[in-house]
């Protein structure tokens, strides 16, 4: 019983073990039935044997300590020693270099201020309070005049009645830029919302957006030099639809 | 100073090390260029965050990077040679033979094209397998077979037409 003749690929994947179990035995078998074959694959495995000891000998071959792994590594350490090194001097050279310059702004550091983060202190300070929430309120004084006065300009108050909050009153607060103040506002489930403004030069006007920080939700913009916030809590969807509607609704 | 780890690794690539060599001369066909090629190599492989991960074999991946070096170093070499021989149209443009591999056998595989060398010395002398070859080099599995075959039969004829042809140094 002859097997199928192997191709001279075979042949050669057979005479370097690659050739998978079943086709190799088959090959085996077709060798063991063709003389010719067996002739054959013998000459190329002499070639192989040729080769194997023309290029032998290795382990006599001197041996080169600069190649040592232990040498190398040791010498890539070094280098990267000395390059962490020279970055760090330059880094202190520069840094030395820049205090002087650096000292004047010193006051300025920390992360970069969010825009109206300030309204949202405000709200989570004053507008949950049960007394003294605020430290003006209606009926006593017409608050529009009162914050123009305390503010030194007119203020235009969002009318939220449409939207369910009653105007409480408000509070005068202080910022770096000036006087800012916080309008609260009550739904009849209780509910508060803030209206906050307070000069605001670092932001070009038109800049606006919306936030969330800790459960409450902050819809803020800016315009001629002022921003503007509406606060309240981010889980009540009458608050988060009221929020919505500005500033498209003054 | 130094793991554990960092030992048992050095002491495996120590092992490795005449089979690099051997692979890096094939390569370039001069002993301290080869032994160059082998340096640069082992400060890429000691400095690759890959030599800490088990994943494939170290002798498949250190031939990789050492190839792969060749070839990068081989790329940046024709546009010099190629300058110099503008300036010198007789500079020698054939690499010196290996001293250290005489006889007809060694002269023909010598003769042999790069491609081939490093095909033989992986399939025929270092014993991998058609996968890690294909590793090495970095083609597709398949094209492995038909280059083996391919270099064998060049380097037959090589080796034929050698026959007769005497030694050029007696060895020591």
């Amino acid at each position: 019983m002859s097997a199928a003749p192997a191709s001279d690929e075979e042949l050669h994947a057979f005479l370097d073990g690659q050739l998978d179990a079943s086709r190799s035995a088959e090959v085996r078998r077709y060798l063991d039935g063709s003389p010719t074959a067996a002739a054959r694959l013998t000459a190329w495995r002499r070639d192989a044997e040729g080769l194997r000891a023309a290029l032998a000998g290795i382990e006599t071959w001197p041996p080169n300590p600069s190649l040592d792994p232990a040498v190398i590594r040791r010498r890539l350490r070094r280098r990267a020693w000395r390059r962490a090194a020279r970055a760090l001097a330059l880094v202190m050279a520069l840094g030395l270099a820049g205090v002087v310059g650096w000292s004047s702004r010193a006051a300025y550091v920390g992360p970069a201020i969010k825009p109206m983060e300030d309204a949202l202190d405000a709200y989570r300070v004053f507008a949950r309070a049960r007394t003294h929430a605020v430290e003006i309120s209606l009926p006593r004084m017409s608050l529009p005049s009162w914050l123009a006065a305390s503010l030194g300009h007119p203020v235009a108050l969002p009318d939220l009645r449409a939207h369910g909050f009653r105007l409480l009153g408000a509070r005068l607060l202080a910022t770096s830029e000036g006087a800012a103040a916080m309008v609260l506002y009550e739904a009849d489930n209780g509910r508060r919302l803030s209206f906050y403004l307070r000069p605001a030069r670092h932001f070009i006007p038109g800049t606006q957006g919306w936030r969330e920080k800790e459960g409450l939700r902050v819809r803020y913009w800016y315009r001629g030099g002022f921003g503007f916030a509406l606060v309240g809590s981010a889980d009540d969807a009458h608050t988060v639809a009221t929020l919505r509607a500005f500033p498209s609704a003054l | 100073m130094g793991s554990i780890d960092e030992r048992i690794q050095e002491e495996e690539l120590r092992a490795l090390l005449p089979r690099l060599r051997r692979f890096a001369l094939s390569l370039v066909r001069e002993p301290s260029a080869a032994d160059e090629l082998v340096r640069t190599s082992l400060e890429l492989a000691l400095s690759s965050r890959r030599l800490r991960k088990a994943t494939a074999p170290l002798r498949s991946w250190l031939f990789a990077v050492l190839y792969r070096r060749f070839l990068e170093v081989r790329r940046r070499g024709t546009r010099w040679r190629q300058l110099l021989a503008r300036l010198r149209p007789d500079a020698e443009t054939e690499q010196p033979l290996a001293e250290r591999w005489i006889g007809a056998s060694a002269l023909a595989f010598a003769r042999l094209s790069v491609e081939n060398r490093a095909i033989l010395l992986m399939v025929t002398v270092e014993g991998f397998s058609y996968q890690e070859t294909a590793r090495v080099l970095a083609i597709p599995v398949a094209s492995v077979l038909p280059r083996v075959l391919h270099a064998r039969q060049v380097y037959r004829q090589l080796s034929e037409g050698m026959q007769g042809v005497a030694p050029l140094r007696r060895v020591k």
